[in-house]
């Protein structure tokens, strides 16, 4: 199954705000992607995608994980890396 | 704004022009910061633009009350009559770069630092001092809660999964 595919399947049991929540933080991840440089490409793929997995896996149980404070971790940890 | 940094303050960086609009922050930072510094009373960290100060905030050790603790969280301590905290102390952006995420970025590096010391230096949770209703309304988004008038803290425990999440460690 694609990481989309596993993502929708997730996301659609949630409350409308999380699901929202959801898809402003991939479409973010995904549009720093596009301007990533072509040398780190692969990395910072391959850690976006485990990222987008992880907080998806966070927002599924939100009554341990403060979905804000997750989701400003996730673009801190971005930021730094970049 | 080029690449976010946050680097410890040294009185080299700008820091005159600051104005976040809070009289005692910027008093704080005009005049007192290097004080702080020097004799070890607080950590100052600083966001820059070029070198002008943009944001900072402080950080220092400090120790609360058990008995100022929610029921639930006294219950899984030790009966220590106090616990070790850090303290963030202050956190300001200056005005002209308000409203673009810096506070947000600034509340993670203070976190992310707190959790990263809190492997030398015992820490049981993060206190704040919330400067206005305002200030407290932003750290509580972040799950910060109430502990004594405007104090407000959070649980270092709290962040582990958090920072692993958001660093990609899978869970």
């Amino acid at each position: 199954m694609r990481l989309d595919e596993a993502i929708h399947q997730h996301v659609v049991k949630l409350p409308d705000y999380l699901q929202a929540e959801v898809y402003d933080f991939v479409l973010f991840l995904e549009q720093k992607q596009k301007k990533v440089k072509p040398s780190l490409n692969s990395e910072v793929i391959e850690l976006t995608i485990e990222q987008q997995g992880n907080f998806v896996q966070a927002l599924l149980n939100p009554k341990s994980v403060n979905t804000k404070l997750q989701q400003s971790a996730q673009n801190y940890q971005y930021k730094i890396n970049e | 704004m080029n690449k976010m940094e946050v680097v410890v303050f040294n009185k080299t960086q700008q820091r005159q022009q600051f104005d976040c609009g809070v009289f005692e922050l910027n008093r704080y930072i005009h005049q007192q910061i290097s004080q702080d510094a020097k004799r070890k009373i607080a950590a100052s960290f600083v966001l820059l633009n070029e070198n002008q100060i943009v944001g900072f905030y402080t950080l220092s050790a400090s120790s609360v009350n058990v008995g100022d603790l929610p029921t639930e969280l006294i219950k899984k301590l030790p009966k220590y009559p106090l616990v070790p905290v850090a303290l963030l102390g202050r956190l300001a952006i200056d005005k002209n770069y308000q409203g673009k995420g810096l506070g947000d970025f600034l509340l993670m590096d203070a976190l992310k630092r707190s959790l990263v010391l809190s492997e030398q230096i015992g820490l049981m949770a993060i206190v704040v001092d919330a400067i206005n209703e305002s200030a407290s309304h932003f750290y509580q988004q972040y799950g910060f809660e109430e502990l004594t008038e405007n104090r407000l803290f959070l649980p270092i425990q709290n962040l582990v999964k958090v920072f692993e999440i958001a660093s990609g460690k899978r869970l």
